[in-house]
């Protein structure tokens, strides 16, 4: 009878402890949240060395060294990474050997050597060699012999002219040798091991061969062999092996080959065409290495030619046509040789045949023969690299690593390709997002999503694991659903704007999509266009632009245009190539008669959404694409409001140009694009001596903001100026930009311009003295926040100018904005005259920074934050607000009611503060910002060696509740309220009859 | 090398307010420091407002005297400062760039060698007929006209800081003209070029009656960056503690109903309720039929239970 306030009692503090449940939104990560909806990848590169490590009952692995200087060591049974290390940019390896079975021996830049322990990759031990001149490239040698008898075998390295035989205990050493002399120039370094002899085998001049003979132990030169001969050779490469040596003559006619041999050198020279050789083009020896024999190109024909080591004679032993990847020779027992070949059959269908021949001794026959064909879409297999087992019939089994054109790595073993890693995704040349098609009518939802009683079953699950109810199984799979959520990685658009499609450019040529939601390949293309036949100049993409992006007709496809450009000349004719963005199906590829320096996408789009673009070529010429009827009447209507500028670095100018008439003979090759005169407007020049541009920062093409006036604390209203054309230039004093401590502070500056790219008006000029780059600037809205370093207070700096515009400052006060006349909208021009106020503040910054970008949102609502790609590879996101020029050291209290932070001397770095959490994305480059559908939230793309993916909501995410909330709790205290309620009234009505019986 | 540009669409601005010249809010400097030069009557143009040349006056007689020392071909004045003077080039629409006038400036060194140039002067050479009806022709295609000046103005060499107006801007604004010079000792930076009137898109078609220019030039040197340093008076360090958006937030002592009222009103709530039903006891007996004797209690219990059974 009395417990009917007990009950609403307990009821109250179940609403109260409720309330406070759902209220208490998590900000951090825990620790269950990593993987939800971030992802990581970990990527080496294109491979150009590996060294097998199959001996032993350890795990099996490759170690391999990478043109993007990572070294690592890879499971060979699933190519996952043991370990990696990603060495600096000025730290390219040149040699990757193995040493005593547990090492792995790098030599870089002919310089630095190291041990690196095998099965965990530490470093072992470091060694630098004083380096001669001399470009040929290193050489290094893991002795099977110890010289200095600490039990550990050694090395020899051979750098420039300089021998130096290194203490494989500790890479002291032991001695080094100066093996030059007049005109010789050695290339190469052999070891006889029975005898404790070296030999060094290199040119002298360009007409003989001679051969140094050092004795290991002592590292003195003990006999020079010279032999002369009749032809100049040409000295560009020497083929050494144990008892010839082979190399061109200058005319490429004969092959010159020398017999190393006990009383000396025999020369003998070989007309190529008495090998049957006699295809056009000139020979090129091919750096493969062959045991007794070698390998030359000519042409389009690779031949294996093998060498009689007492004669010298040759004899062809295959000739092979077209794109041809020749792995080295593995000897094996029975002086057998084993060779893999990979051949790419042009044809109907091209198609990639890996051969492995072994031949029997002396290169005589074929032995043994297998034929793999490898899937044609991953191009010309650049470099394969074999290695021999032993099968359980004993017999020799073979397998082999394939680099592809597009950079990725195969590994193929019993005629089937094991596994394969996607390396080109470590070389990203540009990124662009594109949207997923819309859901279709006939893919029903409630396939993917679980029924109900699931859906409540997954619920009650996570409101156990909340509670700590829940068993250790029971977490885990919550877990396993959290991070397998179906409706994440579906290939449709989602309500909320998180699915799209990330296009990644990379370095070989090769277009991928990939899914943000779990990252995987959606699909990949070697772009075909880009693809230059056997031996054609190369063409290397360059950017990415989207040709299409549908709005109103959603069931169009988006597409892409990727600009391709000689890698090596920059007069050669652009290449460019549509792409469709769902199928990743190159539409048509077209090659332009003219170079570009530049291509703009305008913001205008035809009737079916095709953007405009303009591609300015070397003349300063602009070229108008599509080169449709409908695209040249738009651009004409816009013609005289169309300006571009172009930076040249080298000469320190910006220059601003209009576009001027249609060049009218340009509408008969219309599909190249209408040509444009183009007419120089204006110029700013920096002073050679004192100003070198380093950097240039623009804003975002698809940059939305919200509002133009900033209501302060007062009720006072700042007008943002918000130029379009406004970039940002930082210039360096010239003699500064090299390494820190190049110059004095006292000569070293940092200067800062605003400039108005129709005009060329500088809106504003700063100098920061005693600065140094190299800066890293992001201009968004109405502001531009830049990095550099403070060589007095040898600190690194951030600073923040932000622009505010003066002659609106008549319509003061929220209710005029709201009320007056004055029209905010009001369009901007560069040619009115503008009172800009600028404001400026520095701040000290912990870290040095490797890119700077700012988040992005649908409506520019959210306020911003800076994400920093830091020295330590990790994404760093920083509040604006902390970068804002009007802190001061005691803010008002209307100046606190605004949100401006006390004035602090340095920016704070919280740990929270990093959006990778407790990854790395080694080797980063960029970080590409996506805004979602939802405006609280960003996508944030970071890449370099690696890929990272996450979202962030800088302003929290105010517009949705949170992943973890707990839907069954909410539904389970309703049915527990409307239970109760009944229960209530039940008794209520009782004791109310009760009463009434009194 | 040649790297990023943007294409820019320049906002097309319908309506033009500022008919009014330029207002500039920083102080007047004394005229010797503009040159107006142009119309004979004097200008009546910005009379003396302007930006401020940076290290004006204040130079002082030392670095005056050691200015002659530089070897240079202009003349030098009696205070030790060069005169120097430069061409300033114009062209119209594509033709060839031709001399427009000359500027003149005082080039002031300064300690470490630094050298300044101030009381910059123009004088235009007025235009030819043909000038005339080249410009005349500009404004009816609405071309751009040009100008510029050699980069480095002491030693003049090949490369020139260009800027171009709209022909019909300055038409509308009869031939009032502005140069914004930014310098950089004896380097010109930038020019910024523009007519005396706003100019916004689309521009009307007017010709000048009086082919007289109206000249303005304001050089600009850089500003260093100012550096607020905060003072830490009484906020020391240890109470400044990172929040959880990585801002520091100042922790401020909860008195002791912040802290403890998720505790005190529950409690609250419980003795309130225990008050009301201690309360309630000894009414119980007499709320119900008086003082009733203790074989009442059976009776009301069977009553209730009455009650259940309907």
């Amino acid at each position: 009878m009395y417990s009917l306030p007990h009950q609403q009692l307990l009821l109250l503090l179940a609403f109260v402890f409720v309330l406070g449940f759902l209220t208490s939104s998590c900000h951090a990560l825990y620790e269950d949240q990593v993987g939800v909806w971030d992802w990581h990848q970990q990527y080496i590169g294109r491979v150009k060395h590996a060294v097998f490590q199959t001996q032993g009952s350890g795990r099996k692995r490759v170690v391999v060294a990478t043109e993007q200087n990572a070294l690592a060591s890879l499971n060979l049974r699933t190519g996952e990474i043991y370990w990696r290390h990603v060495l600096g940019e000025s730290d390219p390896i040149d040699v990757l050997e193995l040493a005593s079975g547990k090492y792995v021996m790098t030599l870089s830049g002919g310089t630095n050597v190291r041990a690196w322990h095998l099965p965990d990759g530490i470093l072992i031990w470091e060694a630098a060699i004083p380096s001669s001149k001399g470009s040929n490239p290193p050489r290094l040698v893991a002795l099977p012999v110890d010289i200095d008898n600490d039990k550990i075998n050694d090395l020899l390295v051979l750098s420039g002219s300089v021998l130096a035989a290194l203490s494989g205990q500790d890479g002291t050493t032991i001695w080094k040798v100066d093996i030059s002399g007049k005109d010789v120039d050695i290339r190469d370094v052999i070891v006889a091991t029975e005898e404790l002899k070296a030999y060094g085998v290199g040119f002298i001049g360009d007409s003989g061969f001679t051969i140094i003979e050092i004795d290991l132990h002592a590292g003195t030169i003990t006999d020079r062999k010279t032999a002369m001969t009749s032809e100049t050779l040409s000295v560009t490469e020497l083929l050494v092996s144990k008892q010839f040596a082979v190399a061109l003559d200058s005319k490429g006619t004969h092959l010159v080959t020398v017999s190393i041999n006990a009383n000396g050198l025999t020369v003998l020279e070989t007309a190529l065409s008495s090998l049957s050789l006699n295809a056009v083009g000139l020979p090129k020896l091919l750096p493969t290495k062959l045991d007794g024999a070698i390998s030359l190109a000519l042409g389009d024909l690779t031949a294996i030619v093998a060498v009689d080591p007492t004669s010298g004679e040759l004899r062809t032993v295959e000739t092979l046509v077209g794109a041809v990847a020749v792995s080295d020779s593995l000897s094996l027992a029975n002086s057998k040789h084993s060779v893999a070949i990979i051949q790419l059959l042009e044809g109907g269908h091209s198609q990639n045949t890996f051969s492995l021949h072994v031949h029997g001794e002396d290169w005589t026959e074929v032995v043994q023969k297998e034929t793999v064909k490898l899937p044609s879409h991953r191009g010309h297999v650049q470099k394969v690299f074999l290695n021999a087992y032993l099968r359980t019939d004993r017999t020799h089994g073979f397998r082999a690593l394939v680099v592809g054109e597009d950079d990725s790595l195969l590994l193929l073993q019993q005629g089937e390709i094991v596994w394969t890693r996607e390396d080109e995704l470590a070389s990203i040349v540009d990124a662009k997002s594109a949207e997923l098609p819309l859901e279709r009518d006939g893919v029903s939802v409630a396939e993917v999503e679980h029924d109900l009683a699931e859906w409540l079953k997954g619920h009650f699950l996570k409101l156990k694991a909340t509670l700590f109810l829940a068993s250790a199984d029971e977490i885990a799979a919550v877990q396993e659903s959290r991070l397998n959520q179906a409706d994440k990685t579906k290939l449709t658009r989602d309500h909320n704007g998180f699915r799209k499609l990330l296009l990644v450019l990379t370095k070989s040529g090769k277009l991928l999509a990939l899914h943000t939601g779990d990252g995987r390949i959606v699909w990949s293309l070697l772009i075909p266009g880009f693809r230059a036949p056997h031996g054609g100049p190369q063409v290397c993409p360059e950017k990415l632009l989207l040709w299409q992006v549908p709005h109103q007709h959603a069931e169009e496809r988006p597409e892409v245009l990727v600009l391709g450009k000689s890698c090596s000349t920059s007069d050669f004719p652009a290449v460019l190539s549509w792409v469709d963005a769902y199928k990743g199906i190159e539409l048509h590829t077209m090659k332009l008669s003219y170079p570009v320096t530049h291509a703009l996408g305008l913001p205008l789009t035809d009737s079916s959404e095709q953007r405009l673009h303009l591609f300015v070529d070397d003349q300063a010429q602009a070229h108008l694409l599509p080169g449709s009827e409908e695209s040249l009447d738009l651009f004409l209507k816009q013609k005289d409001n169309a300006y571009f500028y172009e930076v040249d670095r080298t000469k320190g100018i910006i220059e601003g140009y209009g576009i001027k008439g249609l060049v009218e003979s340009s509408r008969q090759t219309s599909s190249e694009g209408y040509l444009f005169e183009t007419e120089k407007l204006w110029s700013v020049v920096f002073p050679e001596e004192t100003e070198s541009i380093a950097t240039v920062a623009t804003r975002r093409p698809d940059e939305v903001v919200h509002t133009q006036a900033k209501v302060l604390g007062n009720r006072e209203v700042l007008f943002k100026y918000l130029n379009k054309n406004m970039i940002f230039v930082a210039t360096v004093t010239p003699k500064s930009v090299g390494l820190l401590g190049a110059a004095s502070p006292e000569d070293s500056t940092v200067v800062a311009y605003l400039i108005d790219t129709v005009t060329g008006r500088i809106l504003h000029r700063v100098t920061h003295p005693s600065m140094q780059g190299p800066v890293h600037a992001v201009l968004s809205e109405n502001w531009v926040v830049y990095h550099y370093f403070n060589l007095r207070n040898h600190r690194y700096e951030m600073s923040v100018l932000e622009t505010y515009d003066q002659s609106r400052v008549g319509d003061k006060g929220v209710m005029q904005l709201m009320l007056g006349r004055h029209n905010a909208s009001a369009p901007l021009s560069s040619y009115s005259s503008s009172n800009v106020e600028v404001k400026g503040q520095s701040y000290f910054f912990t870290y040095t920074v490797k890119t700077l970008t700012v988040t992005t949102t649908a409506r520019g609502i959210t306020s911003k934050q800076l994400l920093l790609g830091t020295v330590t590879d990790q994404v760093l996101a920083l509040d604006k607000r902390l970068l804002d020029p009007r802190r001061s050291a005691t803010p008002t209290p209307s100046e606190r009611e605004e949100g401006i932070l006390p004035l602090t001397d340095a920016i704070p770095i919280s740990p929270q503060g990093y959006l990778t959490n407790g990854y790395q994305v080694e080797g980063l480059r960029g970080i590409l910002t996506i805004p979602a559908r939802l405006e609280s939230t960003c996508l944030v793309f970071a890449y370099g060696l690696d890929l990272f993916y996450t979202r962030t909501a800088p302003s929290r995410t105010y517009d949705s509740l949170t992943e973890d909330f707990s839907y069954a709790l909410l539904l389970m205290t309703i049915v527990a309220l409307l239970i109760a309620i009944a229960v209530t009234y039940v008794l209520a009505e009782r004791k109310e009859l009760a009463e009434k019986w009194k | 090398m040649k790297t990023s540009v943007v294409l820019l669409f320049f906002v097309l601005g319908l309506t033009s307010r500022y008919v009014s010249s330029f207002k500039s809010d920083e102080l007047p400097e004394d005229d010797e420091e503009w040159g107006f030069v142009g119309r004979e009557t004097g200008s009546t143009f910005g009379g003396g407002r302007g930006e401020r040349v940076a290290q004006g006056s204040s130079s002082n007689e030392g670095d005056k005297r050691r200015s002659g020392s530089t070897t240079a071909s202009p003349a030098v004045d009696a205070s030790g400062d060069k005169k120097i003077q430069f061409d300033l080039e114009h062209s119209f629409g594509d033709s060839e760039f031709t001399p427009a006038g000359s500027f003149s400036a005082r080039l002031r060194a300064s300690t470490h060698g630094r050298q300044t140039l101030s009381k910059l002067r123009l004088t235009r050479n007025p235009f030819s007929e043909f000038q005339e009806n080249a410009f005349k022709e500009l404004v009816q295609q609405d071309g751009f006209y040009k100008v510029r000046i050699p980069a480095n103005v002491i030693d003049p060499g090949k490369t020139y800081v260009m800027a171009s107006i709209k022909a019909r801007c300055l038409a509308a604004a009869s031939l009032k003209e502005r140069f914004d010079l930014n310098l950089d000792q004896g380097n010109v930076i930038g020019i910024t070029y523009s007519s005396g009137a706003d100019c916004t898109y689309p521009r009307p078609q007017v010709f000048p009656s009086d082919w007289t220019f109206n000249s303005w030039i304001v050089s600009k040197s850089s500003e260093q960056a100012m550096r607020v340093t905060p003072m830490f008076e009484d906020t020391p360090l240890e109470n400044l503690v990172t929040g959880e958006d990585g801002l520091p937030k100042k922790v401020v002592e909860k008195n002791f109903w912040q802290k403890y009222w998720m505790y005190i009103i529950p409690f609250g709530l419980i003795l309130v309720n225990a008050i009301t039903s201690i309360a309630n006891m000894p009414e119980e007996p007499a709320g119900g039929q008086g003082a009733a004797p203790a074989g009442a209690v059976p009776q009301r219990i069977a009553g209730a239970g009455g009650a259940r059974r309907r």
